[in-house]
């Protein structure tokens, strides 16, 4: 009782960020295993947050549209994480963990009212590091690649962004969905042909990128 | 269906993906122009959808705020204030305090049992104490390694009654063994209990029964209950609640026994009793 009370305190001393605070707590009891478990799992959760969070957001950002909402929707994620995911270490299981709490979360969002819809992905304000030039270009690309996603059933979309964005294998995919490796192949094969039409239709050819 | 043409175009397209997420330069030989179109359009896009360092920051701070909020009503049963645990789990701690309810109320339920013994000598005493009208005391001495409890008192004009309990009577080598168990001479307070109050009156003794004996005795270390009783004339008229001391000056083993015992005490109790009318 008294190592859990001191491994959550310390646990809250250091998600609070009192400076060494938690670790203080677990030394007064001399509790070096539950110490040295607590800042694995610290570690771990730090070392998970940096490799991922950006794959999260960009996924939860090219589904939503909203840059708010991405950055409220991964960092949820994230915090779910926190008291849920057994172990932040464990990559695979961790990575598939995360996504599938984005997928839900992406739903609800879409089920609360007054959502953006996918056509406002170029209205998001773009990283302060970007020149003037790029940030009109990337929002350029961005306006395009909405328009033309929006003309994909909701399931394509979602393949495109687990492939691309969140850079998962098509059997992750498959299991993120519950479909076979192979059928998550013809969907992207359609979706990237209707893209492609679409993409031409919007008249981006080879001066835009298109062709190497 | 999947066949081999199509497994090998699916890994093509796959290998592709992979090129133009790293940046790389794409065959286009295995691939259809117009996906390896679409392929490249959408990874160029990638990085526009990447969070600015800032915005990373921003969502640090969050997670470590949710977290540390959400930490806290699973730590429901640390110390200090107490927090109910999420609704799902709100059922547990409410189940202990309503068990643990349950099992001191019925504690207090169960009716206090006496000798048949004492009902012969004192019946109004035992119908006082077996009423539930009697104010529960448990307080504890321990003289000479004996343990007397003053279990509970009860006061009125007429009458005081109180009860109390020898927990560990001594040994005495001096008996027998009967079938290899110790015998234990029997034990009485031999009248040596008094009653005073604060303002100094006395109490007369009117009647008294210890078990398991009427002339007050404990055989073979059982528990000796006693049940003393006394006049109430000295209790002012108007007194609502008096403070009395109870005392128990020895213990001794009864006249005439073989290795009879004395054990000194004395064994003091101090209490405040409800008068009542």
């Amino acid at each position: 009782m008294v190592s859990r009370v001191t491994r959550l305190y310390g646990r809250m001393c250091h998600m609070q960020g009192t400076p060494h605070g938690g670790h203080e707590a677990v030394r007064q009891f001399s509790l070096r295993p539950r110490r040295d478990a607590v800042a694995r799992r610290d570690e771990a959760f730090g070392a998970l947050f940096e490799a991922q969070f950006d794959r999260v957001y960009a996924f939860v950002r090219f589904r939503t549209a909203d840059e708010a909402a991405a950055e409220d929707i991964a960092a949820e994620v994230f915090a779910r994480a926190w008291s849920k995911l057994r172990d932040p270490a464990d990559g695979d299981a961790a990575t598939a963990w995360l996504f599938t709490t984005a997928r839900r979360l992406v739903v609800d969002h879409y089920r609360r009212p007054s959502t953006e819809t996918v056509g406002s992905m170029a209205e998001s304000a773009h990283p302060s590091s970007l020149s003037p030039e790029d940030a009109a270009l990337s929002s350029e690309r961005l306006g395009v690649l909405a328009r033309c996603m929006a003309g994909l059933t909701d399931r394509e979309r979602e393949i495109i962004g687990l492939r691309f964005v969140a850079r998962l294998r098509n059997r992750e995919i498959g299991s993120l969905v519950r479909t076979s490796e192979g059928n998550v192949a013809k969907i992207l094969h359609r979706a990237l042909r209707k893209l492609r039409e679409r993409l031409t239709a919007e008249g981006y050819a080879a001066s835009n990128g298109l062709e190497e | 269906m999947t066949n081999v043409n199509s497994s090998t175009l699916d890994a093509a397209l796959d290998a592709a993906i992979e090129s133009a997420l790293r940046g790389d330069r794409v065959a286009k030989a295995e691939v259809d122009e117009s996906e390896l179109g679409a392929v490249r359009f959408v990874a160029n896009a990638v990085p526009d959808l990447l969070p600015a360092p800032a915005t990373r920051e921003r969502a640090l701070r969050a997670v470590r705020e949710r977290a540390a909020v959400r930490s806290e009503p699973r730590a429901w049963w640390r110390l200090g204030p107490i927090m109910l645990p999420a609704p799902r789990f709100r059922a547990v701690p409410v189940a202990v305090v309503l068990l643990i309810g349950v099992l001191v109320g019925s504690a207090y339920a169960i009716p206090v049992l006496l000798p048949q013994v004492f009902g012969l000598n004192d019946p109004s005493a035992v119908e006082i104490l077996q009423s539930g009208r009697a104010q529960e005391l448990h307080l504890t001495q321990t003289a000479a390694g004996i343990t007397i409890t003053a279990d509970r008192a009860y006061a009125d004009p007429h009458r005081i009654v109180v009860q109390f309990t020898v927990q560990n009577p001594p040994d005495d080598p001096g008996q027998p063994s009967n079938f290899g168990r110790r015998i234990r001479s029997p034990l009485t307070t031999g009248g040596s209990v008094t009653l005073t109050d604060s303002a100094g009156h006395i109490y007369r003794h009117v009647r008294g029964v210890e078990s398991p004996l009427i002339s007050g005795a404990s055989y073979n270390g059982e528990p000796l209950v006693g049940v003393y009783s006394f006049d109430a004339s000295p209790v002012p008229a108007d007194a609502e609640r008096v403070s009395f001391q109870l005392t128990i000056a020895e213990l001794r083993g009864v006249a005439g026994s073989a290795g009879a015992t004395h054990v000194p005490g004395p064994w003091t109790f101090t209490f405040a009793v409800h008068v009542s009318r």
